[in-house]
């Protein structure tokens, strides 16, 4: 593949599937620009992947595993910083910000219910339903980036599920 | 109901989106890194080196301490004249002025040059090499490192002690230079016992040998001389030093 047809064929990618990666990763970083940032180093990975002509059999998967990874270093170096600073001045220890991250997104509504909702699921849920339900990832592919398996993901996607209905006073 | 209004506030997570500017100007941030030629090959051996890293190094420091220790060591025992000389006395020599860091152990180093300058001398004349070029070029040598040993030193309270410590190195390795030719002479002269008619031959040759083993002393004492001369001279500078500052100290 020549080097424009690369270019078109990442500029493709990108158009479909950047506004997603930015949502995902404003939602886990709470800031604007840091998430802008995480959007172009994830991009730019897998132009080095095109370059290199490395194989990437489903490319949104693939953009979400490194979109994630990112988000991890991301949150281990803040740890890292914020650690000297630890509590604040009455001596309550220091929330970490991956906890209430969701609840400082910047939305264009007041608050989303919906995201609220989300979050208040326990670790192991949230990632699963936020797929799901807001990117509309097949089972198959929440396991590809996560690292699960897919009986795994669809056993957490139920119990994600129950909760939210739960949560919402649906009844069965 | 409620299921409904979540429906519609996921349908407003998906609205979270870049503005065209910020996409724009990332996309074009991507496209715009330098990229690698397209004519780049990889070479095999680079990237048989990528993977196998740690192997890699180990065997390149290995053959690089085979070769160049090599040279390194076989370069310690080299003489004015050979290849390696210039090895010895150019690099191995100036690393180990760098290397021996403490003041015990550079002084200990600068003696060791001064004894291997002498030593140099005496495997020379004993292979009849010892020319006028390379008696002048150990004598340049053996002045420089006795003034470096002097300077060393000089330094330390115990500076004479071990100045007067390679004096007698030096005049000690005379003295068995001479029971050595003693030991010589008593086997030679048993020898002679043997016969009568060898000994007006051997009595030539001994003389050729003797007036050689003469010359060959004369040069390699020399050399001697002019390392002792730097430390007396030193000494001697010294001492006028210090009497000069005693009387100007009288004078106050």
């Amino acid at each position: 593949m020549s080097i424009e047809a690369l270019k078109r064929k990442f500029t493709e990618i990108y158009n479909q599937e950047s506004d997603a990666i930015f949502r995902f990763c404003l939602i886990r970083v709470s800031d604007r620009e840091k998430a802008l940032d995480l959007t172009q180093e994830t991009f730019t990975k897998l132009w080095n992947h095109m370059i290199a002509k490395k194989e990437i059999t489903n490319q949104k998967a693939f953009l979400f595993t490194i979109a994630r990874n990112q988000i991890i270093d991301w949150y281990k170096k803040t740890k890292s910083i914020s650690l000297e600073s630890l509590g604040d001045e009455e001596g309550n220890p220091l929330e970490v910000e991956d906890e209430k991250s969701f609840k400082r997104i910047e939305l264009n509504a007041d608050i989303n219910r919906a995201l609220l909702l989300i979050e208040s699921l326990s670790p192991q849920y949230r990632e699963v339903v936020y797929l799901r339900f807001v990117e509309g990832f097949t089972p198959k592919e929440i396991a590809e980036v996560l690292g699960l398996s897919s009986n795994a993901v669809s056993i957490r996607l139920t119990r994600g599920v129950e909760a939210l209905r739960k949560l919402l006073g649906i009844k069965k | 109901m409620f299921e409904k209004d979540f429906n519609k506030e996921i349908e407003a997570l998906r609205e979270v989106k870049m503005t065209e500017g910020e996409k724009a100007s990332i996309l074009r941030g991507i496209l715009s890194l330098p990229m690698r030629s397209p004519y780049w090959h990889k070479s095999k051996i680079l990237v048989f080196a990528h993977i196998y890293r740690t192997q890699t190094i180990l065997a390149v420091c290995l053959v690089f301490m085979l070769s160049f220790g090599g040279a390194v060591y076989a370069s310690s025992g080299a003489v004015p004249g050979e290849l390696l000389y210039p090895v010895k006395v150019k690099i191995v020599e100036p690393v180990l002025d760098v290397v021996n860091n403490s003041q015990e152990k550079k002084a200990a180093w600068q003696e060791e040059k001064v004894v291997r300058r002498i030593e140099e001398a005496r495997i020379l004349a004993d292979q009849d090499k010892l020319d006028d070029k390379k008696l002048a070029e150990l004598d340049k040598r053996i002045k420089k490192n006795s003034e470096e040993f002097v300077k060393v030193v000089e330094k330390e309270d115990e500076g004479e002690d071990l100045k007067e410590a390679l004096r007698e190195k030096i005049k000690e390795e005379k003295d068995i230079k001479k029971e050595i030719k003693k030991e010589d002479d008593d086997e030679k002269k048993e020898y002679n016992k043997e016969g009568e008619e060898r000994k007006e031959k051997t009595e030539e040759a001994k003389l050729k040998k003797e007036n050689k083993e003469v010359e060959k002393k004369e040069k390699i004492n020399k050399l001697k001389d002019s390392a002792l001369k730097v430390l007396d001279q030193k000494a001697e500078g010294k001492k006028a030093e210090k009497e000069n500052s005693k009387k100007s100290k009288e004078r106050k």
